[in-house]
């Protein structure tokens, strides 16, 4: 049955495209010594969405020490689409992940200091300038 | 001891039974063992046998980490698996999107619901107009393209839009043939709406997108 709409982050990705197209290309730096060199320009963290392929390379078979607000833990992401944490102070729990283009979703199982579980939560997954990740409110640091 | 006390009205009962079982055994005996006994509608019959082994409803070993109950749904193989206790899971066939409707992801079954109404989205009755004159909803019954249940898919606490629902085109299933919905038996769907209360987990996988 029909229930698709083109999703936003298609919408995003096709307008980041579309930007890209305008923008790309190296910047040029004229420091005057040497005009007409190119200088590569420095490191940036990767404009707009990334692609599910590129989160499930960052998260897959990987662990992460991670902030939740003020929770925090480690976190081993299974490349089976499960996940384990240990969260300080409360103990360890198990979930399921799942990439999709530009987010990440995730779902926690029953523990005992999280006896219900919670529903599955997709956040915007980015990689921040300090080199870390963040979905929602977490942060994750690789180990 | 007296014996059975058989009158012209059993007589007539026995033998008229004797005709229509026959009668009713002619169609699936599946479809009709899957009927709840206070469904609205008689489930139009189909013979599973008519599809590849690997689409019918099985038990088959399932190694994985997922806990029992968790819906899982290999978008490239076509099939959909309940995960159950002891490394085993309860697979059934289905149908998945079209080339351009598929999509992964995790989400939950947020409501379910038995013989849904269906109201075609705008895109869709701009794709198909004969579709227009259910723009307002088609009542459930047995020619409603959801068929029996529809499992209605959420995430982050919303409508994904996304449906495991049933249908009135069982040789669809085991292909790419939805607009981005799980297509199920109208069988198979009425087992999984009794084994997958609201809050399950579900997940797509992305394989085969």
């Amino acid at each position: 049955m029909m229930f698709l709409r083109l999703p936003a982050s298609t919408l995003m990705v096709l307008t980041v495209a579309l930007l890209a197209a305008c923008s790309s290309g190296t910047t040029r730096i004229d420091d005057g010594t040497n005009p007409g060199v190119t200088q590569p320009p420095p490191p940036t963290v990767p404009t707009g969405p990334l692609k599910a392929g590129d989160i499930m390379r960052i998260l897959s078979g990987n662990s992460f020490r991670y902030t939740r607000g003020s929770r925090t833990g480690t976190t081993t992401f299974g490349s089976d689409g499960t996940f384990t944490y240990q969260e300080a102070g409360k103990g360890e729990g198990t979930g399921i992940w799942q990439a999709s283009d530009g987010s990440l979703c995730e779902a926690f199982n029953p523990t005992s200091f999280l006896p219900r579980g919670t529903r599955t939560e997709c956040s915007p997954f980015k990689q921040t300038e300090q080199g870390s990740y963040s979905a929602g409110s977490a942060v994750f640091e690789a180990m | 001891m007296p014996g059975p006390d058989l009158t012209r009205r059993h007589f007539i009962g026995g033998a008229l039974a004797s005709c229509v079982l026959p009668a009713t055994s002619l169609m699936s005996t599946e479809a009709w063992a899957d009927q709840d006994p206070d469904d609205p509608f008689q489930l139009p019959p189909f013979d599973e046998k008519k599809l590849p082994k690997d689409f019918r409803r099985a038990v088959v070993p399932y190694p994985t980490r997922h806990w029992p109950g968790t819906v899982i749904i290999n978008t490239g193989a076509r099939q959909l698996f309940v995960v159950l206790e002891g490394q085993q899971a309860m697979r059934f066939g289905c149908a998945v999107g079209r080339d351009g409707f598929r999509w992964a992801g995790l989400a939950d079954v947020g409501r379910k619901v038995m013989w849904p109404r269906w109201t075609p989205p705008k895109d869709m009755i701009e794709r198909s107009p004969e579709k227009a004159k259910w723009k307002n909803g088609m009542p459930g019954g047995p020619d409603n393209p959801l068929g029996a249940r529809a499992l209605y898919l959420f995430q982050n606490g919303n409508d994904t839009l996304y449906r495991i629902h049933g249908t009135t085109e069982p040789m669809s299933i085991g292909k790419n043939a939805s607009s981005g919905c799980i297509r199920m038996l109208n069988q198979d769907v009425i087992e999984l709406y009794r084994r997958a209360p609201v809050g399950t987990r579900v997940v797509v996988m992305a394989e085969g997108i």
